[in-house]
């Protein structure tokens, strides 16, 4: 059997096997970094979900005599001001940092594209008045506009989340609205008009595939800023109310007050929201490789047939010499 | 793909490095160099403490003083720098409230304030280290622009004031003598004018100046609280200078003139305030007779928003004194700036008043619970490292009423010792078998607050009080507080100052009144109190309040954590005093001097 034949066979292989499994395959073989980001990304969902269990300590316990202590074997990270063991709580400070993270990036996604994609593709008048709305919203200073609308809607955790999706999501709309644009002059939606596909057809069947790109990015992006922010409404008494932990929260309240006497306060809420971002970010990277429309008939899901290909040729090559 | 891995190996060395930095020792606790222990609770006035020594400066002079210690001659000249965290909110207090007009500490002069003599930098015979004030304990107090006052009959007081003190050489003043006619016109403007803070607040029947050098005030009745607000938180002012402009003439800082050490010489918004030594000052050292004060000649204050920033200018020698620094603040400095003078002060504690006019916390049961459910051994052991008194309630340590906690009746004792098991019985008693659910406002200016709080709630939380916290931004807070509108426990100020300002916590009516409590019986006792002038009964009556307050139980009572002052040693003739009577943060430094040699070489700064 040829080796032509044989990367057919492959990339038949491929097209009978699921999105979600093909992605998972080429995300471990071709994307190093973004399965390290993965991992990171799985390990703080799981470390969220069973904190509980995880944790040695209840977030809110403090243990008699050991107030400030340094890492040591009985406490892995220290403990703080309170007494309380820091570990647990960067433990159940994953459920609140990811829960507000990362459902917070989803609304911000939720909101950009639904108001960047209709925006951008509808276009004419209703893309000024709209963005004319988005100017007015941007014009005001984001910690401003935080607070007010924490005041009037008050403290928790939902509240938080759809204050910050909500903010950073009209922000978003516009990377979304330009990259809609952009795909919106390209032929095959003039196609898809061309064949009778509705507005909405054409939307989700050929302009969100190929703005999916930048929508990962800005989901990735927003992560981290949106667990900044939220340590931000903390400190002003808008965030998460006290004693739940959250990292930001960790590193803006007490920890910083301490950070000179007892560096273990900051440093492990700051390690574990750095390594939660730089997973997030790694794994969207790589996820944006993998879904990219444009690369399938490259190094896309079909690409590895045409490296099979030309390692057949070079194989044919060699041999004749 | 290299790219990627070489930031992820910088990125996991760097982190490598602040995880390995992070499992060093905690700061030491112990103290190098001079440390002073202020008062706590142990003693009363009278006991003396240790007072930093102060070396002198090679080629220096030494004299011997009116107590017969060698000191260092002082020097005349430098610059003593302090920082503020806002800009003063007015210069005329009688449109504001004298905490917010600080400058007038250094231009003007109340008749009496509080006697540096006996302080830490005198005799040492008493904590006069916070800003407070103890009108009863008369050694305490010094006439100041008044020489002398009397109380020839219960509510008539009688101040003769000093002769030939003059008015700063200022337009429209112009340098002429102060009298009684301006006393006269200071403390009623204060008494009637609306922005007033002691407006309408007892005012006296009559002002009446009888002499040149004598004011006679008449009130009603005796209360000790008329002595605070009419000579000693109100300043002397000219009224020709304060009639310009419409009565506002004060307001303006270029026209800020008075008696004071100081005149206002340079006000820049945002950034900083200038006084220069007012050459035709009354005052002399009360120690080497003969030297005219102040010794400093220029006294500036930066304002300094960011409390980081203050903190870094104390540490580089930008400015020379800084007051309160909390644990966590000072620790650093012992390692970075030994050298860094320091004194520890006790304020008043922390407290939560409760509700007292709604249930569950009208009934005592429930209160007491509350209260054993604390545990301050561990908050004073633990929380604030043994840096802490555990009773400063409702007066401090250092005044003559206040009862030691191993002093105190058993049933109090009880009450403010931890006891879980009897906090539940107590519920149970009060028909709350399964516990109680109540809300604590915090102010979330306050971190240490919000970290209390925290960790009273695990405490409660573990007889079955389930507490949750409801941190607000101050503006909120403290509308929220003066509102009295709350039905939950909410975070208090700093209590325990001084007597007739704690008793305002539980007066029907009072704007203090933030425990919501209107008994009749305390009423007529704390009126009885005020009313006092003999020193012996007040003092019996005093004590007796202060114990019923306690057993009452109106508020939470925390222990009260210390806090320090820390200075440069090149300000001599200065021991940590934070304060010389109520809302005068500044007199302290006129008795004070810089020591320009032992400034530069330490700094390099010549004066």
């Amino acid at each position: 059997m040829g080796m032509a034949t044989l990367a057919i066979e492959k990339a038949q292989t491929r097209k009978s096997r699921s999105l979600f499994v093909d992605v998972l395959a080429r995300l471990v073989r071709e994307k190093p970094m973004g399965l390290v980001g993965a991992i990171i990304v799985v390990i703080m969902f799981l470390t969220g979900i069973f904190a509980n269990f995880l944790a040695p300590h209840g977030y809110n316990a403090f243990i008699a005599g050991q107030f400030l202590k340094p890492p040591s074997l009985a406490f892995p990270m220290g403990t703080d001001n309170v007494g309380r063991d820091i570990f647990s709580r960067v433990i159940y400070g994953a459920r609140v940092s990811m829960i507000v993270g990362l459902c917070g990036s989803v609304l911000d996604v939720f909101v950009a594209t639904i108001i960047g994609s209709m925006s951008g593709f509808i276009g004419g008048k209703f893309d000024m008045v709209v963005q004319r709305f988005v100017d007015a919203f941007m014009c005001f200073p984001g910690l401003m506009l935080l607070i007010t609308l924490m005041s009037l809607m008050g403290t928790g955790m939902a509240q938080v989340i759809f204050v910050l999706g909500l903010v950073w999501g009209v922000g978003g709309s516009r990377v979304v609205r330009g990259a809609v644009i952009a795909v919106k002059e390209n032929v095959y939606i003039e196609a898809s008009r061309a064949v009778g596909g509705s507005t909405r057809t054409t939307i989700f069947r050929h302009v969100l595939p190929n703005i999916l790109a930048p929508i990962i990015v800005l989901f990735t992006t927003a992560v981290g800023g949106i667990v900044l922010a939220e340590a931000s409404l903390s400190f002003l008494g808008y965030g998460i109310p006290p004693p739940t932990p959250s990292w930001g929260g960790m590193l803006g309240t007490s920890g910083r007050s301490y950070m000179l006497i007892a560096p273990w306060m900051v440093i492990w809420p700051g390690v574990a929201l750095t390594v939660a971002v730089f997973g997030i970010n790694m794994f969207g990277d790589a996820l944006r490789d993998l879904l990219d429309p444009r690369l399938r008939g490259g190094v896309g899901r079909y690409g590895s047939a045409r490296v099979e290909r030309i390692k057949s040729r070079i194989g044919a090559t060699k041999s004749a010499r | 793909m290299h790219r990627k891995v070489t930031w992820l190996l910088i990125s996991v060395a760097l982190v490598a490095a602040l995880v390995l930095s992070s499992c060093s020792q905690p700061a030491p606790t112990v103290t190098p160099g001079t440390t002073v222990k202020g008062t706590t609770g142990a003693t009363s006035p009278g006991t003396t403490t240790s007072t930093p020594t102060t070396s002198v400066t090679p080629g220096h002079e030494t004299i011997k003083d009116s107590l017969g210690r060698t000191v260092e001659k002082p020097i005349y000249g430098g610059t003593l720098t302090l920082a503020a965290a806002t800009d003063p909110k007015d210069f005329d207090e009688a449109f504001s409230n004298t905490w917010l007009t600080p400058t007038l500490g250094m231009t003007n002069d109340p008749l009496v304030t509080v006697d540096w003599r006996v302080g830490p930098s005198g005799t040492n015979e008493a904590n006069i280290m916070q800003d407070t004030y103890y009108p009863s304990f008369t050694q305490w107090i010094k006439p100041h622009l008044a020489e002398s006052y009397e109380i020839p009959s219960p509510g008539v007081w009688i101040y003769n004031l000093r002769k030939g003190v003059l008015f700063q050489n200022k337009a429209p003043v112009n340098g002429r003598e102060f009298t009684s006619a301006d006393a006269a016109y200071s403390i009623n403007r204060m008494y009637t004018k609306p922005g007033s803070w002691i407006y309408n607040a007892h005012p006296p029947t009559s002002i009446e100046t009888p002499g040149k050098y004598t004011l006679k005030l008449t009130y009603d009745r005796y209360d000790s609280y008329d002595f605070i607000r009419s000579v000693s938180i109100t300043y002397m002012v000219a009224k020709e200078n304060i009639e310009q402009n419409n009565g506002e003439g004060g307001r303006n800082w270029k026209n800020a003139v008075g008696t004071g050490p100081y005149l206002l010489n340079d006000y820049v918004v945002g950034n900083s305030i200038t006084y220069k030594k007012n050459p035709t000052y009354w005052e002399t050292d009360p120690f080497i007779p003969g030297n005219k004060l102040p010794y400093i000649d220029t006294f500036k204050v930066l304002i300094i928003p960011d409390l980081s920033t203050r903190l870094a200018a104390l540490r580089s020698g930008k400015i020379d004194q800084y007051w309160p620094l909390t644990y966590e603040q000072r620790q650093p400095f012992l390692t970075s700036n030994p050298q860094l003078k320091q004194r520890s002060i006790t304020g008043g504690s922390y407290n939560i008043y409760l509700p007292n006019n709604v249930a569950p916390y009208k009934d005592i049961k429930v209160r007491d619970a509350i209260s054993e459910a604390v545990n301050r051994d561990l908050i004073i052991n633990d929380f604030f490292h043994g840096e802490a008194v555990r009773l400063t309630f409702p007066v401090l340590p250092s005044n003559p009423e206040y009862t030691p906690f191993d002093k105190l009746p058993q049933e109090i004792k009880d009450k403010l010792t931890y006891n879980p098991t009897n906090a539940k019985k107590l519920l149970a008693d009060a028909g709350y078998p399964t516990g109680i659910s109540m809300k604590l406002t915090v102010n979330t200016a306050n971190q240490t607050a919000q970290d209390m709080a925290a960790l009273l709630k695990s405490m409660w939380d573990s007889v079955g009080i389930n507490t949750t916290l409801v941190p607000v931004e101050n503006a909120v807070f403290t509308s929220t507080l003066y509102a009295h509108k709350y039905t939950d426990p909410i975070w208090g100020g700093w209590v325990g100052q001084y007597l007739e300002g704690q008793l305002d916590v539980a007066r029907t009516g009072m704007p203090n009144n933030h425990t919501l409590v209107s008994d009749p019986a305390y009423d007529a006792k704390a009126t009885e109190l005020l009313g006092t002038a003999d020193t012996a009964t007040r003092l019996t009556r005093a004590t007796a309040l202060n114990l019923y307050m306690l057993q009452q139980d109106w508020m939470v009572i925390l222990p009260s954590p210390n806090q320090w002052a820390m200075w440069q040693p090149w300000l001599k003739r200065y021991s940590g005093e934070v304060g010389m009577g109520y809302c005068h943060i500044y007199k302290q430094y006129v008795y004070a001097w810089i020591d320009p040699d032992l400034k530069f070489q330490m700094t390099g700064i010549k004066e």
